[in-house]
């Protein structure tokens, strides 16, 4: 039997401090906030029979790390322009 | 800072903190989550208070993460019902004939789920253990049916993701058929595909760990240790404590293969204290087994004897063929060195007919080959001939690679002659040892 596990929304429940201020930190924009997070669960999703150890981690390291390359390619493109 | 620091400095910066300051050090040093909030901390300070700053951005971003709540939850409860219905799919597939199971994969939509195609893969790990031909056919299979899996709905990212796993299972199956060239080849597509994935460092060091199992049964153990060093150093960093444990387990078994078994202690001891006894109790065994066994080996027979007596309700609880020959092996083993030749002999006996009965000719030789030398060492002769007279037959209908047999016959010969010294039988037993992982050795009848 597979073991229970939270729900991603119980996950970015706990992460509800988080989360603003790494969007903030990234000047990341609320609509594009909302697509880096359902992308980030999404994934955790489809990795669930994987058995991570820190979904909350992984999470928050995900959204991190998408958030470093939204704020990247803004500024290649306000560079650019 | 783009280098690491140098120890001095390190240590100079510890000696300089507070004790509260170290309690969170050390805890940084563990917790992968708390370090990657390091990424955002500390917060920018505005002219307002900070306090209300924050509030701010957590009201701004409400929205955003409660609408991500609702929508993961119903993406959830899709891949719940795929993940249901999967096992029928999955016996349905597998009813087909073998030659069939393509088309069928191709032409049936139901089958073109994440669910399906999920458990295609884990099945390939899972059977591989047992037959590794059959692991890499599942692999395969689960690999075509993600060309028919819809990138709009799942995503390519998470379907390239997944892809590169079950390239990396099924690059271990032909590991496990020594099919060396196919597993590189297999390993190289895998690393390719989770290139084009969303670079979970999770899913790098799974491949990195399996690759490390390629190059140890290459023999190429520095490439194997380096692998498998950053395969733990990723597992620890990502808080997945029981994978990094089965790591070092690998490592330890490196350092073994590499004829090196006290460099594997402990990491074992390591490995120990991340295992997760509930998630995985075999791979707990497996660790406490081969740390019971490497002592045997390096001639520590009281700390062996020790290690197994707290072993032993774990052994009890695997009460399966695989693992009871083993333990009597260990035991023998142990009882030999403690001088208790006769219960030694027992063992042996035991774990041999053991693996004969379960069909498992290398250890049958290698078990064979430990009783062998106790005879030898008794000098008696008859017995050690009629034990070879019994294990080249064996080893004839197996599939057992040339080199190991002609080892063995090489023994026989020799005993039957009555040429054959304790040191001639501990030769033929450390080349069959070696000759179990790298099926390019070859059996020399003089020594070097």
């Amino acid at each position: 039997m597979e073991p229970p596990y939270d729900s991603c929304a119980e996950i970015l429940d706990r992460l509800s401090h988080a989360l603003p201020a790494v969007f903030s930190a990234f000047g990341i924009s609320e609509a594009r906030a909302q697509a880096i997070l359902e992308d980030a669960c999404r994934t955790l999703a489809s990795k669930r029979r994987l058995r991570l150890q820190d979904p909350e981690g992984w999470l928050l390291r995900t959204v991190i790390e998408a958030c470093r390359r939204s704020a990247e390619e803004e500024k290649g493109e306000d560079s650019s322009a | 800072m783009k280098i690491h620091p140098h120890d001095d400095v390190l240590e100079e910066f510890l000696l300089s903190q507070e004790r509260g300051h170290l309690a969170v050090l050390r805890h940084l040093q563990w917790c992968a989550y708390c370090r990657s909030r390091l990424a955002y901390l500390p917060r920018e300070a505005t002219a307002e208070a900070g306090s209300s700053a924050v509030s701010r951005a957590e009201t701004a971003y409400e929205t955003a993460l409660q609408a991500s709540g609702r929508t993961a939850a119903d993406w959830e409860a899709i891949l719940e019902r795929e993940r249901n219905e999967s096992p029928g799919l999955f016996l349905e597939i597998l009813e087909e004939p073998a030659e069939r199971r393509e088309d069928l994969l191709a032409t049936t939509p139901k089958l073109h789920t994440w669910g399906v195609f999920e458990l295609l893969v884990e099945r390939s790990l899972e059977v591989t253990l047992q037959d590794p031909a059959h692991g890499e056919n599942l692999g395969l299979l689960a690999l075509h049916l993600s060309e028919h899996l819809d990138p709009e709905r799942y995503g390519v990212e998470r379907i390239k993701d997944l892809q590169g796993r079950a390239w990396a299972y099924a690059g271990n199956a032909c590991r496990m058929r020594f099919d060396f060239p196919a597993a590189e080849e297999a390993f190289l597509i895998a690393h390719a595909r989770l290139k084009e994935g969303t670079g979970d460092d999770v899913e790098r060091a799974i491949l990195l760990d399996l690759r490390a199992s390629l190059r140890r049964d290459q023999r190429r153990f520095d490439e194997a240790l380096r692998l498998l060093g950053r395969a733990v150093a990723i597992f620890l960093a990502t808080g997945e404590r029981h994978r990094a444990g089965r790591s070092l387990v690998n490592l330890a078994t490196v350092h073994h293969h590499a004829g090196d078994p006290a460099a594997g202690i402990p990491l074992l001891h390591q490995a120990l204290e991340l295992i997760d006894p509930e998630r995985e109790p075999r791979l707990l065994l497996c660790a406490r087994h081969n740390l019971v066994f490497y002592h045997a080996e390096l001639g520590r027979f009281l700390e062996a004897q020790k290690l197994y007596q707290e072993a032993r309700p774990l052994y009890r609880s695997f009460n399966e063929p695989w693992v009871q020959n083993r333990r009597r092996w260990v035991r023998g083993k142990i009882a030999r060195g403690l001088g208790q030749l006769r219960q030694a002999e027992t063992r042996f006996l035991a774990a041999r007919d053991g693996f004969l009965k379960e069909g498992i000719p290398y250890d049958t030789a290698l078990v064979s080959l430990e009783l062998a030398l106790l005879y030898a060492e008794q000098g008696r002769t008859a017995e050690l001939k009629r034990l070879a007279a019994d294990m080249v037959p064996v080893f004839a209908s197996r599939h057992i690679h040339r080199e190991a047999l002609a080892g063995l016959t090489f023994l026989q010969q020799a005993l039957e002659a009555e040429r054959a010294s304790r040191e001639l039988v501990a030769r033929v037993a450390d080349f069959l040892r070696r000759s179990e992982h790298d099926p390019e050795l070859r059996f020399e009848a003089q020594s070097p």
